[in-house]
């Protein structure tokens, strides 16, 4: 490992290895967005960074790549806005048709905790009425975004959304952290693809709030702040210590096989 | 009226602008750190890149990106240093690399605030070091070179320790996001967003840990509400990061 104190010696290097070095970036560069042959393909490049080279989006729409991208995020959000809804009527002892309201403060706990601490439910009661709020508002936003564009936002799925949430607050934070951990790694696996970085920002904006909804979920149910590295995910960093260094990513692929449970 | 002699008035203006840097970087009625910062205040053009690397090679501008790896080397070098520091603080003591003795208040390490600084600490450090291994990896000497920081530790609360490091987190976690549109490949676009969730992460578990601990009835939300700004993490420019964050930087 480098000694931080010490400056590094002026490496005297070739042109032709810098040229080559800069020619694997540009390689590197080029040729992202081709999708590759694995679902969870990534391209290790100069051994720092593993990139996601899979750009295939089954069955989203879009003029152009960074479109796909929007209405991908949008298919997502708007899966979790409304488990969110569900898993917070469950929780709160409403049907689980209710509609969403502007306002849910007068929306209370009652179900069994699932053996969470009462102050740790009451947390992660709060949570889910904070949140389900949110995922709305980021469905609302990027619905918003893609028409702005002169797209069109894709629609949520016909027959719905369902998910198997059991009978107390526990279990249906359990699913709830899956759908929050997946978003994380959904947005990481296609950042990459959009074609201009204000886009990129915009999308990252929502992928930030994701982690640490992923976080403050992952509180309440007793687990680790996270990400923790899960089966399938794949490494941004060639090189990591620690799992919990940095965020994984999963192809856009991946993650739209793993919530097709959830499409009612 | 008195006329102000024009080296008075350069120095008025110099402490004016230290002690709103303080201000706006505190966002705490703290004492300042003894140590003479950097004056003036690093901008993002004082970040080191590689021009040598900006080759007329087309959508090739690895350059810009070294300047905005060399960014958030940093902020990531800054903030390992004030886990470093904020461990001392919060638990045994010890001394800080400017020389500076840091009174322990001895809290124990089962405490949810000292737990999670002794978790955070060693993934600011491998933030890093992959940034610093990265941009040598690239071309030897490219990495800035570390800073040392004074943050006046040594006087914070226990609580002012915990608001502190959730101002920087939050700040570290903007920073990210508003570097995004200055890379110019997407090279580094993924493993930058994979360091900058982790920030988010720890930014709500160390304002979760607030909530518990010191903020009783009125716990602040640990993400950002659906009528903040669309329920979405906010932006900040390097620029105004780098402001923020040189009154702490040693000269």
């Amino acid at each position: 490992m480098m000694d931080l104190e010490k400056p590094a010696a002026p490496e005297t290097v070739s042109r032709r290895t810098l040229l080559a070095r800069l020619a694997a970036i540009g390689a590197g560069a080029a040729a992202l967005g081709m999708p590759g042959p694995a679902l969870a393909s990534g391209r290790p490049l100069l051994e720092i960074v593993n990139i996601p080279d899979n750009g295939s989006f089954p069955g989203i729409p879009g003029r152009n790549k960074t479109e796909v991208v929007l209405n991908y995020a949008l298919t997502l959000e708007t899966l979790e806005a409304d488990l969110y809804r569900q898993a917070l009527n469950l929780a709160a002892g409403k049907p689980l048709t209710t509609p969403l309201p502007a306002d849910v403060s007068s929306y209370a706990l009652s179900i069994d905790r699932g053996g969470l601490f009462p102050a740790t439910a009451a947390i992660g009661f709060r949570y889910l009425q904070e949140f389900a709020a949110v995922e709305a508002a980021h469905r609302d936003f990027l619905r918003a975004a893609i028409s702005a564009g002169g797209g069109t936002p894709v629609e949520p799925n016909p027959g719905g959304y369902k998910a198997d949430f059991g009978s107390n607050l526990k279990s249906i934070l359990t699913v709830i952290r899956t759908v929050e951990e997946t978003g994380v790694r959904a947005y990481l696996g296609a950042a990459q693809f959009i074609g201009d970085k204000k886009t990129t920002q915009t999308a990252a904006t929502i992928y930030s709030t994701e982690a640490r909804h992923s976080a403050a979920i992952n509180y309440v149910l007793g687990l680790d702040t996270g990400p923790e590295k899960q089966r399938t995910d794949s490494q941004a960093l060639v090189k990591q210590k620690g799992e919990n260094n940095a965020e994984y990513w999963l192809t856009p692929e991946q993650v739209l096989r793993a919530v097709t449970p959830f499409l009612a | 009226m008195n006329e102000i002699h024009n080296a008075e008035r350069r120095t008025l203006i110099k402490n004016a602008a230290t002690a709103t840097a303080g201000m706006l970087a505190g966002g705490l009625l703290t004492a300042m750190p003894a140590h003479a910062a950097v004056s003036p205040p690093l901008t993002f053009k004082d970040i080191p890149t590689a021009p040598i690397l900006n080759l007329p090679f087309k959508g090739l501008k690895v350059g810009a990106d070294v300047r905005v790896l060399n960014y958030g080397l940093a902020l990531e070098d800054l903030e390992s240093d004030l886990y470093v520091q904020a461990l001392q603080r919060l638990t045994t003591g010890g001394v800080n690399k400017v020389g500076k003795t840091i009174p322990g208040l001895g809290i124990s390490e089962m405490q949810p605030d000292v737990a999670y600084v002794r978790e955070f600490a060693p993934v600011e450090a491998a933030h890093r070091d992959f940034l610093r291994n990265s941009l040598e990896s690239l071309f030897s000497g490219l990495a800035i070179k570390p800073f040392k920081y004074d943050f006046g530790i040594e006087t914070k609360s226990r609580e002012e320790v915990l608001a502190f490091l959730i101002d920087v987190e939050m700040t570290g976690t903007m920073a990210y996001l508003g570097a995004i549109p200055y890379l110019r490949t997407n090279f580094f676009t993924t493993a930058a967003a994979a360091l900058q969730g982790t920030e988010a992460r720890h930014t709500t578990a160390l304002t979760i840990v607030q909530n518990r601990l010191f903020n009783g009835d009125n716990p602040k939300p640990v993400a950002p509400l659906a009528s903040n700004n669309n329920g979405r993490d906010g932006t900040l420019e390097p620029d105004f990061v780098l402001a923020k964050v040189s009154p702490f930087i040693v000269k």
